[in-house]
């Protein structure tokens, strides 16, 4: 199978985890994770717009020497997806101290965003990994305080019916694994085409989009008091 | 050379992170298993405890049931008796006249006697587990109907089957303090009491047709609480339903598998 092909496996993992989720929707639907879902609908829109646009090349932006980039795209789906699901994990978790530092890590994030695009990289025709990785870091960082939250909690949560401690391994497995990759990936990956490494990171996310779907069926119908 | 060195490099990175990841996830759930578990066996001994309690609670109040029961049979029930033959050896010595209030007086006297053992036998435990639950509830029904402002019938479906006496008590106890509330509380011209017997388990329906409440308003009072926690004591499924205005309906479902004789 070329490379090319597995590549399609992505968006299409994608797009299955979020069918399945809005399949499932009646089962937290009236909780915060419903935000998850619309998260994972951006996504997908974004993934396929994002084709649409290389393929035809539009909607993104021309660079001087006349190159397609949409890149935009991305880095405006992450601008929202970090904070976004920060703020899920907030509302997840109950300890003062743990909302506090994730409110903190969403403000600092956003801050590092825009201080990246005013100062250090473009918007348009830069992937913006330094606030990719302070995002997953963070995120990181605020799925271990949810674990913690279920290892301290006194009440019997049965975790692996719990549709965010699945989303919460896929994240973990997809945005963490990729830090590695993040930080070399203009310079290596995208400029001089070592494409090769980019199945690591395919197959992560597939992973993690079939961590997803799999937490959607086989997760309990969320209580209304987390 | 270099770019194959960076490749290598970053697929160390990543696999000893995701690596590292999966040690996460599996501790996490060795230590949520084991606190699930923890957990687990705390909430059966607190169960246990609990029942415990319960039973210790219903032995206490079916001993002061049963000296009540006892005082009244012996104490209040002789002084009536006394009373009645006095009245029969003043009979003679009394004016036509005032005979008809001396015969109505000694009626009252003999219907006061019979509803002091009726109730002496219904409070005692003894004789309610010899009576057995059909019996006992036919004779508390009857005793309301002879309070002559309701009408009170029970019915039977299927065939009785024998249970465990400490559980008929408790049924019996329940359905006892249900009744008293409706008597007090609910107005109602009718009372139906239904005991169905089926293969593997006894349903017990009690319904009146008085002013009801709202299922809001009461949910916290003690007498609710202490059907509950009896109910759960014997594995029996409890519920009341209640609409003002509708009446109210008790159902029991008492398991005769589990609970043997």
């Amino acid at each position: 199978m070329s490379l090319a092909t597995f590549r399609l496996f992505v968006p299409l993992s994608e797009l299955l985890a979020a069918i399945i989720g809005t399949i499932y929707f009646y089962k937290y639907k009236h909780t915060h994770l419903k935000y998850f879902l619309f998260i994972l609908w951006y996504i997908v829109l974004t993934e396929f717009t994002g084709w649409y646009s290389s393929h035809y090349n539009v909607l993104g932006f021309f660079d001087k020497e006349g190159i397609h980039y949409n890149l935009w795209m991305y880095n405006l789906m992450y601008f929202i997806f970090y904070p976004a699901v920060l703020w899920i994990y907030s509302k997840s978790i109950n300890r003062v101290v743990y909302v506090k530092t994730i409110k903190f890590f969403i403000i600092c994030y956003i801050l590092i965003s825009i201080i990246n695009w005013l100062l250090i990289q473009n918007f348009k025709y830069e992937w913006s990994e330094l606030p990719s990785i302070t995002g997953s870091l963070f995120l990181a960082i605020s799925i271990i305080f949810y674990f913690m939250q279920l290892l301290r909690s006194d009440r019997i949560i049965i975790y692996h019916k719990k549709l965010l401690f699945w989303i919460s391994t896929g994240f973990l497995i997809f945005y963490v694994g990729s830090i590695p990759f993040n930080i070399k990936f203009t310079e290596y990956a995208l400029l001089k085409g070592i494409h090769n490494l980019f199945l690591i990171v395919w197959v992560l996310a597939i992973i993690m989009y079939l961590l997803f779907a799999f937490g959607f069926i086989w997760s309990d119908k969320e209580d209304d008091i987390d | 050379m270099e770019q194959e060195g960076t490749t290598m490099l970053i697929l160390v990175t990543t696999l000893t992170v995701l690596l590292l990841i999966v040690v996460i996830i599996v501790i996490f759930s060795i230590f949520q298993k084991r606190k699930i578990k923890f957990l687990f066996e705390k909430n059966e001994a607190e169960q246990r405890f609990e029942d415990e309690i319960i039973k210790s609670q219903l032995e206490t109040q079916e001993q002061t049931l049963q000296n009540i029961s006892w005082e009244l049979h012996d104490n209040v029930g002789q002084l009536l008796s006394v009373a009645k033959m006095q009245l029969n050896m003043l009979e003679p010595q009394v004016a036509n006249g005032q005979k008809s209030i001396l015969d109505e007086t000694g009626e009252i006297i003999s219907k006061s006697l019979q509803e002091i053992r009726t109730l002496s036998k219904l409070l005692n435990p003894e004789t309610v587990k010899n009576m057995g639950l059909k019996e006992a509830i036919e004779l508390e029904l009857q005793r309301f109907n002879r309070l002559n402002f309701l009408n009170a019938k029970l019915n039977i479906i299927g065939d009785e089957v024998e249970i465990n006496q400490k559980d008929e008590i408790i049924l019996f106890r329940i359905l006892q303090e249900f009744l008293s509330n409706t008597v007090k509380h609910s107005k109602t011209p009718k009372l139906d009491v239904t005991l169905t017997y089926s293969e593997d388990e006894l349903t017990i329906k009690a319904q009146d047709f008085g002013v009801g409440f709202d299922e809001k308003d009461i949910k916290k009072g003690s007498g609710l609480i202490n059907m509950k926690s009896r109910a759960k004591l014997i594995k029996t499924e409890f519920s009341i339903l209640s609409k003002i205005g509708k009446g109210v309906i008790l159902t029991l479902v008492y398991p005769l598998k589990t609970n043997k004789v």
